[in-house]
């Protein structure tokens, strides 16, 4: 009995002792199959924020509702045939739903980099790595809510890591979004390196793209409160890249053309890019398309063009009202070099009926009226499409007014051409030569048929031609380092200078590979210009021949305060519905909904 | 109630009464055979007289009590003086009985000429122990509402695991069979569902009940107990019981405990039993030539384009399939590809033991194939458990549980689906006899495989999942002084389970044709877990009078799970299967790896106090703290206390006769469910990836902020009131309970959508609630016992449980139909608009249909209520159409037994809810496939619209569309239904006859498991075999709106159809 009762309590005691110690540990967690927060406390979670950002950027740059957004509802384009979110292209409507996904993308990305800077500052690093890190991450806050006050105006600032959720929020005032924007990209461009350095290669962020943004910062800020000394900012910061472009690595390419080589994606002229790649895992690639990449896919080329291995039948001719009817069989199919038809977007070439534009295609007479020694027109629209099946056409045939038959030769005949001039008995003349495929003339064109842009093509895809395109989605390109010195020098006063900035740009595209040097040197002749040149709306055309379709159309406008103005001249299908208060997007109902606490979160004026 | 029922099919009964008189006929006669010859050695003995009298616990003499030869019909009553006089042959056994007494029996050798009995009044039932959490308790000291169930009881239904046997057979424990797969064993809910969930597996985790394994917390596969070891089972059902499992608790408890030695001579058993399983019944699809007339309808109904669109379809006829009619084939594949299914269980076991030793080994195995080719549940167990008093102070035992069991379903469940859509007008074989391994081909399905080749190709299709479980329970108890106990239970825990997969190509399972396109998968899964409980117990009764019992406790728990998967594509060869990713062509990916850990440390004080048997009073505390929630709000307290009132044994009772025991019981208690995952208020960051430039050198992994952690997450807790009524009449001749309960949940975690600004979209929060309450009630009668040894008892149980949502995140948030939540409704219901018949051509002449503005119908079509009269049927017209939850259910278990024979018959009901019924419905998707679909594929022969056939019932075909409009509302059916469960039928040889065979018993029978429904609205209007489900979720959603119905629902879906199953088994003990 005693014996028990002495092993029984020391058993106990024993016991009693380790379990308290144990308890506390018994409670402990310790996950191991899933990221936390308290992961960007290191290295790899800091460098891994920073690549959920870029992740998350080419989540929208290269889809489709984002693309829409920068690009619709402008002077420049109109909806094709399938565009989705109508709205978009002509404020019919236009409603918080369609811009809802980036919102959340920009603050849930905003936050993860408010985690890096905080966790950033104190984690274990080199100094140097320290530094690249803290400059990437300041730099990407700032790209994001440079996007989020020129869609929305005031808006939300957060600079520190949120962990705690709450349902209240507020806007804050624009100026002091812009002045965050600021210090931040004036303290991400003092400690980027000059070149991508490892492991942010490819084209991220750098020096000159810091101070690019930078320099666009303040061009924007001095449009909004018309400071002066904004705009001496602007091209003080833009011409300083110039003059260093050797040590940046940058510069123009001779040929406007050579910029959208896939071979030159990461070349001298790009800047900043959202990177895509054919690898399953880190590009996100699946075959066919598949849902797996999700929003991540770069479908770029395909928004611009027209359906042309469906709507181009052969026989197709002008009923009577003078509209082309898609008939016969087409001598097209879809393949990688033509890419895959969406639809979405076309070139704003309406005839304008009426007013000071009467007559005028906003695409042919204004943006790209010379087209003769300007290359660009040419760079930028696929105009010719060879045949890529074989087809015979019997004269017979329903709709054949040639009066022959003939089949046409695959890689030789040319099944569809969309010239830039009116050609006379098109679409089955050539005059009045037989062409044995269809010609379709500006007068013919609609939201059905429109020259393609085909900057962005992706030939790459072979077979699989219905892949997202894995070329990067170019968001800065070097030439709108000038742009944006032509356009603060002009709002300086400085006109010479803005002339010379747009020169830079204009004599370059003049060149063509086919011209002798002494016609390029004409041609750039022919396209220089002098201060007296350089206007408000001639700087705003320049901007559509340079980045026709790429992504800064809307800004461009909104920024220059030509919104209203230039939409009402050229865009008859905006032209109804667009109000003043369209400058700024609605803010997400769902965000109005959601701050339960506090004060109501406002939504735009005229939403 | 139940007779009236049973009349309503009695042709069906009595068939199968007749089929069972038929067997069981075979069997006795088989069995005399055995027992005749061995019977005549006894004859030859003397015959003579033995005398007696039979008396009461108070001396007093009873009259009528019976006087039975055992094994025999010979028997004689006392008379008034209670004395008895019969005529014996050789050694003879003599029964003794009385209504309301233990029936004793009495050995009479030779030369005993008299034998006096002394009854002792039966109160068997209210004296025994029963085991309540963390100890055992009289029943009749019990406050709480406590069920205790037999081993043996459960046992007259042969079923794989403990949860198929209790189907129906007690109140408050509603078990709804989810699957029909071998192994399958239900959806088991304690007074209903608590928690708003959207998943049918967090429902289950948060609303199902806590296993207990002789003290241990069971998680995991109830089929991991063999049921044969099972000794009986408790279920503790309010709060003021289940307070004391605190955080675990709300969803009652399941206490299991397993056979331990007995102090004796070494008994050895043996029970086996082999059954055959057979479908319930199959889908009733249309034959050869009424899918070639619904073809023909569906073209002629196309209202793609009306009235152009008129006699088109892209799915009419092939010639393959012209020819097969002309030529009158119509092949039913259900009856090609269901089988019989066989189901063998073995167990031997050993047990005995001396005063200071006990043991007890058991060695099981249990074989179970399905009705589609090679699916297959196999257990093989070990068991054994010692008990050993090391002195007068000390004891310690052991028990360990070791199973592994394989379990391959190839197809799963959906095998019938695809049977069910497949062409009748196919032969299955060729002209050279070998499979159509095509049997669609020319059609749209021409890649569909012949589900032939689930049998021709079995080498080819694998899913196996082999599980190894080893659970192990410890004691060691040391009684300190007089009442005073410390006892340390230890559990340890492991399993590992191992999944294969392998679908090669051209086979059921994988239309591919190249091996490239074959697929493997391989996975792995470990759990393990330890529990340690310290329990000080202090029982002790002061002054005759005062009864009082103390339990202290202190107890840890960590659970650990951890898990990996992998796929790979291209084996190289079907015999390789998933055993060698190496050899595969493609490059094997990864399925998400789990990894979770969870700590629990608990303390808990109870004190049980009676007075004089009359007053009783019960109060516990538990504080239970987790590791899922963060520091500062770890620990959460679950208190209860209950009262009782034994008011039989008040003095002012004592003049009532009829009434034997009467007690009144009240509790209120708090219990709680484990809501909040592992890691869930750490929060995560969701992992991706990039690359930074084309060159593999940029590729980083990247990771963004998307949730947001609330640190201040909670239990969700349930509060509980019940009151009952135990008594027992007539000498207990009449026992039961009476229960009536009302519980509230509140902290139910909901999602809490968050301004985007803040950087996540959500958060968790404690924030709905819900309320439920019903009432139970359990009978047991001995309605017949009659001298000549025939008795006839009852066991019944009814009850119902009503569930609401009374708040979702908000006080103003009335109704969350995305997820289909309605605050004032059961936690799932049917929100869509209601179908009120077919529009009809005389609807169109009326102009009725063009009064409809949206959506444009025509004659034929499913007509629904336009609820707010705008002309247009949409979205707004949606209404809550019903919901799942049953007006009332219950079960009846009747039991007669005549001499050495035995039977049982148990039927339970559920009654007064819907069903959803996918397969009924169609959206083009997955999930209402089968049906109608453009009139592409083969159906349920159902009453359909045509020009002829001005049915309400159900639409006119249409191949122009693969979702019919509102066809959503067709899936809800009366899923009402009373069923037998089973019928079993034994027989016990005599103990005299069995003497020097070394046998001490052997009892055989024969059984039928589901052998037939009594009452199915569903079955009788042909919509399927069995309303009960066989899967969840499923609904269809109408278009542009949400489901219908929550997929946590259990559905009828075109699953494995339930299967009726005889039996024939011994139990022999040596």
């Amino acid at each position: 009995m005693k014996r028990y009762h002495k092993i029984l309590y020391t058993t106990l005691l024993i016991s009693a002792t380790m379990f308290m110690n144990s308890c506390k540990k018994l409670l402990e967690e310790h996950p191991q199959s899933s990221i936390v927060p308290s992961f960007f406390n290191s290295p790899a979670g800091v460098l891994g924020g920073i690549s959920g950002v870029y992740n998350d950027i080419r989540s929208a740059w290269g889809t489709e509702g984002f693309s829409a957004q920068m690009v619709a509802g402008t002077d420049e384009h109109l909806a094709g045939a399938s565009a989705s979110s109508l709205p978009l292209y002509n404020y019919n409507g236009l409603n918080s739903s369609t811009v809802e996904g980036w919102w959340n993308t920009a603050y849930t990305d905003i936050n993860t980099l408010n985690g890096v800077l905080q966790y950033g500052q104190s984690i274990d690093l080199p100094d140097a790595t320290r530094k690249q890190y803290l400059a990437q991450a300041k730099f990407l806050r700032a790209f994001w809510y440079f996007n989020l006050v020129q869609f929305f105006g005031d808006v939300p600032l957060h600079i520190t890591f949120i962990t705690a959720p709450s349902q209240a929020d507020s806007r804050q005032p624009v100026a002091d979004v812009y002045a965050q924007i600021i210090k931040d990209l004036t303290e991400a461009s003092a400690d980027l390196p000059n070149t991508p350095t490892d492991p942010f290669l490819g084209k991220a962020a750098t020096k000159p793209v810091a101070l690019y943004l930078l320099a666009k910062v303040y061009l924007t800020r001095g449009w909004l409160n018309g400071t002066q000394t904004d705009f001496q900012q602007a091209w003080t910061i833009a011409s300083g890249i110039i003059t260093n472009k050797a040590t940046y690595g940058l510069d123009l390419w001779a040929d406007y053309g050579d910029a959208f080589v896939p071979a030159n994606d990461y070349g001298k002229e790009t800047m900043f890019v959202s990177d895509h790649s054919s690898d399953p895992k880190y590009g996100q690639y699946t075959v066919g398309g598949g849902a797996a990449g999700g929003g991540a896919q770069n479908l770029t080329p395909w928004f611009y063009i027209w359906n042309y291995p469906s709507n181009s039948g052969i026989n197709s001719n002008k009923n009577g009202s003078g509209v082309l009817v898609n008939s016969g069989t087409s001598d097209m199919i879809r393949d990688a070099a033509n890419g895959r038809p969406f639809i979405r977007t076309r070139p704003n070439s309406a005839l304008i009926a009426s007013g000071v534009n009467a007559g005028k295609r906003y695409l042919l007479d204004q943006a790209f009226v010379n087209r003769v020694n300007d290359s660009r027109y040419d760079n930028t629209f696929q105009k010719v499409w060879i045949s890529n099946t074989a087809i015979t056409n019997t004269a017979a045939a329903a709709g054949n007014t040639r009066g022959i038959t003939y089949t046409m030769t695959p890689g030789v005949d040319t099944a569809i051409w969309i010239p830039d001039t009116e050609i006379t008995g098109a679409p089955q003349f050539n005059g009045t030569t037989p062409f044995k495929g269809i010609i379709i003339p500006p007068s013919l064109w609609s939201n059905t048929y429109f020259p393609s842009v085909k900057k962005f093509m992706d030939p790459s895809r072979g077979a699989n031609f219905n892949d997202p395109s894995t070329r990067p989605v170019v968001i800065y390109r070097f030439s709108d380092v000038y742009m944006i010195a032509a356009e603060a020098y002009f709002k300086d006063g400085k006109l010479t200078e803005a002339a010379n900035m747009l020169n830079a740009v204009r004599q370059r595209s003049a060149f063509r590979k086919t011209n002798t040097a002494a016609q390029n040197t004409a041609a750039a002749t022919a396209l220089t210009i002098t201060a007296s040149d350089v206007t408000l709306d001639f700087i705003l055309d320049e901007r559509s021949r340079e980045f026709f379709g790429e992504w800064q159309r809307w800004l461009d406008l909104v920024r220059t305060k030509s919104l209203l103005n230039r939409v009402t001249l050229w865009n008859p299908e905006a032209a109804p519905n667009i109000k003043p208060f369209h400058v700024l997007r609605p803010i997400p109902q769902t965000q109005i909904d959601r701050v339960v606490e506090g004060p109501a979160f406002p939504q735009n004026t005229g939403y | 109630m139940k007779l009236l029922l049973m009349r309503q099919s009695e042709k069906k009964t009595q068939t199968m009464l007749r089929l069972l008189s038929m067997i069981l006929a075979f069997s006795v006669s088989a069995a005399l055979t055995v027992i005749v010859p061995t019977n005549s050695l006894y004859a030859q003995t003397q015959k003579r007289t033995v005398k007696g009298h039979v008396s009461n616990e108070k001396g007093e003499a009873i009259n009528g009590a019976s006087v039975l030869i055992k094994g025999t019909a010979t028997g004689v009553n006392t008379d008034a003086k209670g004395d008895y006089s019969i005529a014996v042959v050789g050694n003879s056994v003599l029964v003794i009985s009385y209504v309301g007494y233990d029936a004793q029996e009495i050995r009479i050798t030779a030369g005993m000429s008299s034998a006096d009995v002394k009854l002792r009044l039966n109160d068997k039932e209210l004296d025994q122990v029963i085991v309540i959490g963390y100890g055992t308790q009289r029943k009749k000291d019990v406050t709480g509402s406590v069920v205790s169930i037999k081993g043996e009881t459960l046992r007259e239904v042969p079923s794989p695991n403990l949860i198929a046997q209790l189907k129906g057979r007690t109140a408050g424990v509603d078990i709804v069979s989810n699957s029909a797969t071998p192994g399958g064993s239900g959806q088991i809910r304690i007074r209903g569902n608590r928690t708003i969930t959207s998943s049918s597996g967090s429902s289950d985790a948060l609303d199902g009940p806590l296993l207990v394994v002789d003290g241990i917390p069971f998680g995991g596969s109830i089929n991991d107990i063999a049921p044969d070891d099972v000794s009986s089972m408790e279920i503790l059902k309010d709060a003021s019981a289940t307070a004391i499992y605190g955080a675990r608790g709300a969803g009652g408890v399941i206490l299991i405990s397993t056979k331990r030695g007995r102090t004796g001579k070494a008994v050895l058993s043996y029970d086996a039993f082999h059954g055959i399983s057979s479908v319930l019944g199959k889908y009733n699809v249309m034959n050869g030539a009424d899918y070639s007339q619904f073809k023909t309808d569906a073209a002629n109904y196309n209202r793609s384009n009306w009235p152009t669109s008129a006699g088109t379809s892209s799915y009419l006829l092939t010639q393959a399939e012209k020819d097969a009619l002309a030529a009158g084939v119509s092949t039913d594949w259900q009856d090609l590809i269901y089988q019989n299914g066989f189901t063998t269980s073995h167990q031997i076991g050993l047990s005995g033991g001396s005063d200071g030793t006990q043991y007890g080994l058991s060695g099981g195995y249990y074989n179970e194939t399905g009705i589609i080719p090679n699916q297959r549940f196999e257990r093989y167990s070990l068991r054994s458990t010692i008990d050993h008093r090391v002195s007068k102070y000390v004891k310690i035992g052991l028990n360990t549980i070791n199973t592994l069991s394989y379990s391959n379903t190839p197809g799963g469940g959906g095998v019938p689906s695809g049977l069910m859509r497949l062409t009748p007008l196919a032969s299955p074989y060729n002209t050279d006899g070998t499979v159509n391994i095509n049997p669609a081909i020319g059609s749209i399905d021409a890649a569909t495989v012949s589900p032939l080749t689930l049998i021709t190709k079995n080498a080819s299709i694998l899913a196996r999942n082999r599980r190894l479980r080893s659970f192990n329970s410890l004691y060691g108890e040391v009684q300190i002084m007089d009442g005073l106990k410390y006892r340390l239970n230890v559990g340890l825990d492991y399993s590992q389970s191992n999944g294969n997969g392998y679908n090669g190509p051209l086979t059921y399972t994988n239309s591919a044709t190249v091996q490239s396109s074959s697929n493997a998968s391989v996975s792995n899964t470990e759990s393990w877990s330890y529990n340690i409980q310290h329990i000080v117990s202090y029982n002790k009764v002061f002054n005759q009078k005062h009864r009082l019992d103390l339990t202290g406790l202190f107890e840890v728990t960590k659970d650990h799970s951890q898990s990996s998967g992998f796929n790979v594509t291209g084996v190289p060869a079907d015999y390789i299967q998933s055993s060698n990713f190496g050899l595969a062509s493609g490059q094997p990916t990864v399925s998400a790896g789990s990894f979770s850990e969870s700590g629990l440390v608990s303390y808990m004080g109870r004190a049980n106090y009676g007075y004089d048997n009359r007053y009783l009073l019960t109060a516990t505390v538990r504080v239970d703290g987790s590791s899922n929630l963060s520091p500062g709000y770890q620990y959460f307290t679950y208190p209860a206390f209950a009262v009782g009132w034994n008011i039989a044994n008040e003095k002012f009772m004592k003049s009532v006769n009829f009434v034997s025991t009467l007690k009144l019981r009240g509790g209120w208690g708090i219990s709680g469910n484990r809501n909040v995952g592992a890691y869930a208020t750490l929060g995560a960051l969701t992992a991706s990836t990039y690359n930074f430039g084309q060159s593999t050198s940029g590729n980083q992994l990247a990771y963004t902020v998307t949730s947001l952690a609330n640190k201040s997450l909670t239990w969700q807790s349930t509060s509980q009131t019940n009151i009952g009524v135990d008594f027992g009449l007539l000498k207990n001749r009449i026992t039961g309970s009476v229960e009536v309960y009302k519980q509230q949940t509140k902290d139910i975690l909901l999602s809490v959508n968050l301004p985007a600004s803040n950087g996540a979209g959500s958060t968790l929060k404690n924030l709905g609630k819900t309320e439920g309450s019903g009432i139970e009630v359990n009978l047991s009668s001995l309605n017949i016992q009659t001298r000549t040894g025939f008795t006839w008892s009852t066991d019944l149980n009814f009850y119902f449980n009503r569930e609401k949502i009374t708040q979702l995140t908000t006080e103003a948030e009335k109704e969350n139909k995305g997820n289909g939540w309605f605050v004032g409704q059961p936690l799932s219901v049917i929100y869509d608009v209601r179908k009120i018949g077919i529009w009809q051509l005389s609807d169109s002449a009326k102009g009725l249909l063009a009064a409809q503005t949206s959506p444009l119908q025509y004659p034929g079509q499913i007509r629904a209520q336009d609820l707010n009269g705008d002309g247009k049927i949409d979205a707004n017209d949606r209404q809550v159409l019903g919901n799942f939850q049953p007006q009332w259910e219950g079960g009846i278990t009747n039991r007669f037994s005549y001499k050495g024979f035995d039977m049982s018959i148990v039927i339970f009901a559920r009654m007064g809810m819907k069903v959803l019924v996918p397969y009924l419905t169609a959206d083009g998707g997955a999930q209402g496939y089968p049906f109608y679909n453009q009139g592409r594929v083969n159906q349920l022969r159902t009453d359909y619209w045509t020009r002829t056939n001005a049915t309400d019932a159900f639409p006119a075909p249409d191949a122009g569309t693969d979702r019919l409009l509102f066809g959503s509302t067709l899936g809800y059916q009366d899923g009402s239904f009373i069923k037998c469960r089973s019928i079993n039928l034994g027989y016990e040889i005599p103990a005299s006859v069995l003497k020097k065979t070394g046998i001490s018993s052997f009892h055989f029978y024969v059984n039928v498991t589901n052998p037939f429904i009594i009452y199915a609205p569903f079955v009788r209007d042909g919509f399927g075999p069995d309303p009960e489900g066989n899967g969840y979720g499923g609904s269809v959603a109408a278009a542009g709106s949400d489901a219908g119905v929550p997929s946590r629902q259990i559905s009828v879906n075109a699953n494995n159809p339930s299967q009726r199953q005889f039996t024939i088994g011994v139990n022999v003990k040596f």
